[in-house]
């Protein structure tokens, strides 16, 4: 059986597990424990290993969809998740300090990754911080040499997750159709 | 894997180019090249490229000449040009030409065997028969909202200029020129303006990026797709007016009807007003960029945008060449460009950088039979009958 997957990532409280679930066929396995540390701030509950879901396509092959655990002490699983992975969902908190700082950070810990892939960004938390703008988003990853797409996402919204994933696999490929 | 692994990295360094261009070139050779150039800078340089369409450019030459007289030159431009001994390489820059003039320099091996065994690896682009499906887009969009943004003009003869004619509009002459240069000056002066003259004002706030009507999209429609070129029609343009709020006017925030994001908005109104045309200068068998992907989250979903902004993204390219890539009407790719164009994300490629490499062909992942079945998958499960 193939092992395709598709990994999401960011940083604590971005939305991971919600845009899983949001996708998931099946109720997704989360890992979730109460959070004792700075984490506690942000959210109740974070995930230590990994979220877990599938998408079954029309034949039966199963695509996973693997959410990173959000906290940095964790980074030694990223590496092992990313094996045999299509492409990178990288979920920003526009509410956190220095979002910026997050991106550079995780663009550089999925550095080889995104090389041989290709990475998607969907920026959550507008409605609680609307600063910085998709615009200044595009601007910051272009001075990176990238031109992913960026989207403002509620990762609550399957429409939402599902266009992200959608422009993840025309970059792979634009001559795709349904 | 590298295409050469029986010869080294061919370092280059590129003479008479700006910063943009330079990274251009950097960016074709990362991903167009496997590994068989790179862009390097002067002293660890094996071959001197030398851009002659530059200011100085003459001077330039020489100064690179006489410092490295052992060293190749390949003399590049976007017209003939003949220097006694050295290599021409006209520009945009193709990856089979630039490896034939260093080839034929003495300065690359060109790997026939091994080149058409990788060449047989690279699938070739698609032909389908033409995709007339409105694809993910039509499943949120009904039939009548896709006739609306997109209209249901036929794919033109680019040859015949009675056809060429029918695809442009101008618009200033409609209600999104004014809308546009009153969120540019909103944007500018980063002060509130407000157009006014019809109906009740549209107010730009530049601060939030928002903007506030109080008329429903039936009748923003209607009034977007009016010329007000001419007096008496339902708008007179010579009543339009962009006003600049200023801090004695006392202005109080409006009460009623709706804020929407200015790019969200400004997208609608240029969709609804080009109904698949295109704004007057823009030249279809030129190469047009995208420069970013528009917010797809956000904004109207037209056929096949997502496909054009991928084939678009990443090298300029003309219109007609995306629509016969990617196999769909035209009218699909000129809504797209028009609306992309009006928020200033897209325009006509006039840059040297721009016209510096020539857009490779489109290429079929190997794993596009997975990415297809992944797609019909999530677009499935976006119809509104689906059941998951």
């Amino acid at each position: 059986m193939s092992n395709y997957k598709i990994v999401f990532t960011g940083p604590v409280g971005a939305g991971k597990t919600t845009a899983i679930s949001s996708l998931s066929d099946e109720a997704p396995l989360l890992t979730d424990k109460l959070a004792s540390d700075m984490t506690k701030n942000r959210k109740k509950s974070t995930t230590v290993a990994m979220d877990y879901g599938t998408i079954q396509l029309a034949d039966g092959e199963l695509i996973q969809l693997y959410g990173t655990p959000g906290q940095e002490r964790f980074d030694f699983m990223w590496q092992i998740l990313t094996k045999g992975g299509i492409g990178l969902v990288l979920l920003l908190d526009n509410s956190r300090d220095n979002p910026f700082q997050d991106l550079d950070f995780f663009l550089e810990a999925f550095k080889g990754f995104i090389a041989e892939t290709t990475v998607v960004i969907g920026v959550t938390q507008f409605d609680v911080s609307n600063k910085p703008t998709i615009e200044e988003y595009r601007i910051a990853l272009r001075e990176r040499e990238l031109n992913a797409p960026v989207f403002e996402v509620d990762a609550r919204e399957r429409k939402d997750v599902s266009l992200l994933i959608q422009s993840l696999l025309y970059t792979l490929d634009p001559v795709i159709n349904e | 894997m590298t295409e050469n692994n029986d010869q080294k990295v061919l370092k280059l360094h590129v003479v008479g180019v700006d910063e943009r261009s330079r990274n251009a070139l950097k960016l074709f050779f990362k991903h167009n090249c496997n590994n068989a150039f790179s862009l390097v800078d002067e002293p660890q340089a094996d071959v001197f490229l030398i851009d002659m369409d530059g200011y100085g450019a003459e001077d330039r030459y020489q100064e690179v000449s006489a410092k490295y007289p052992d060293h190749q030159m390949i003399i590049m431009s976007l017209s003939t040009k003949s220097v006694a001994g050295h290599q021409f390489l006209r520009k945009p820059i193709n990856i089979n030409q630039l490896k034939s003039v260093l080839a034929d320099a003495g300065i690359y091996k060109t790997t026939p065997a091994k080149e058409k065994k990788q060449a047989s690896k690279v699938a070739k682009p698609v032909i389908k028969t033409a995709s007339h499906s409105p694809g993910y887009a039509a499943n949120l969009l009904t039939e009548t909202e896709i006739h609306s943004f997109v209209g249901s003009a036929k794919d033109i003869d680019v040859l015949n200029p009675q056809q060429l004619s029918t695809i442009y509009f101008d618009p200033n002459n409609y209600l999104l020129g004014k809308l546009q240069q009153a969120c540019s000056e909103a944007m500018e002066h980063q002060r509130v303006t407000q157009v006014v003259g019809f109906w009740q004002p549209i107010t730009i706030f530049p601060l939030t990026g928002k903007i506030h009507v109080e008329l429903t999209d039936r009748q923003l429609q209607a009034i977007s797709i009016v010329s007000v070129s001419g007096k008496g029609g339902v708008i007179n343009m010579a009543d339009v007016e962009i006003k600049s709020i200023k801090q004695s006017d006392n202005f109080a925030p409006p009460s009623k009807g709706e804020y929407h994001d200015i790019e969200t908005f400004l997208w609608k109104m240029a969709l609804w007003s080009a109904r698949g045309r295109l704004p007057i200068g823009i030249t279809i068998e030129k190469p047009v960029y995208l420069r970013a992907w528009p917010n797809f989250t956000r904004i109207i979903v037209t056929p096949h945008a997502l496909r054009i902004s991928a084939c678009l993204v990443k090298y300029p390219r003309s219109l007609i060449d995306i629509a016969t890539t990617l196999q769909i009407p035209q009218r699909y790719v000129f809504a797209f460009f028009t609306a992309a164009n009006q928020v200033g994300l897209a325009g006509q490629a006039r840059r040297a950088s721009d016209l510096m490499v020539e857009a490779p062909k489109v290429q079929k992942s190997a794993k596009s039979g997975l990415l297809t079945r992944i797609l019909e998958k999530l677009t499935r499960s976006m119809r509104p009958d689906a059941s998951l």
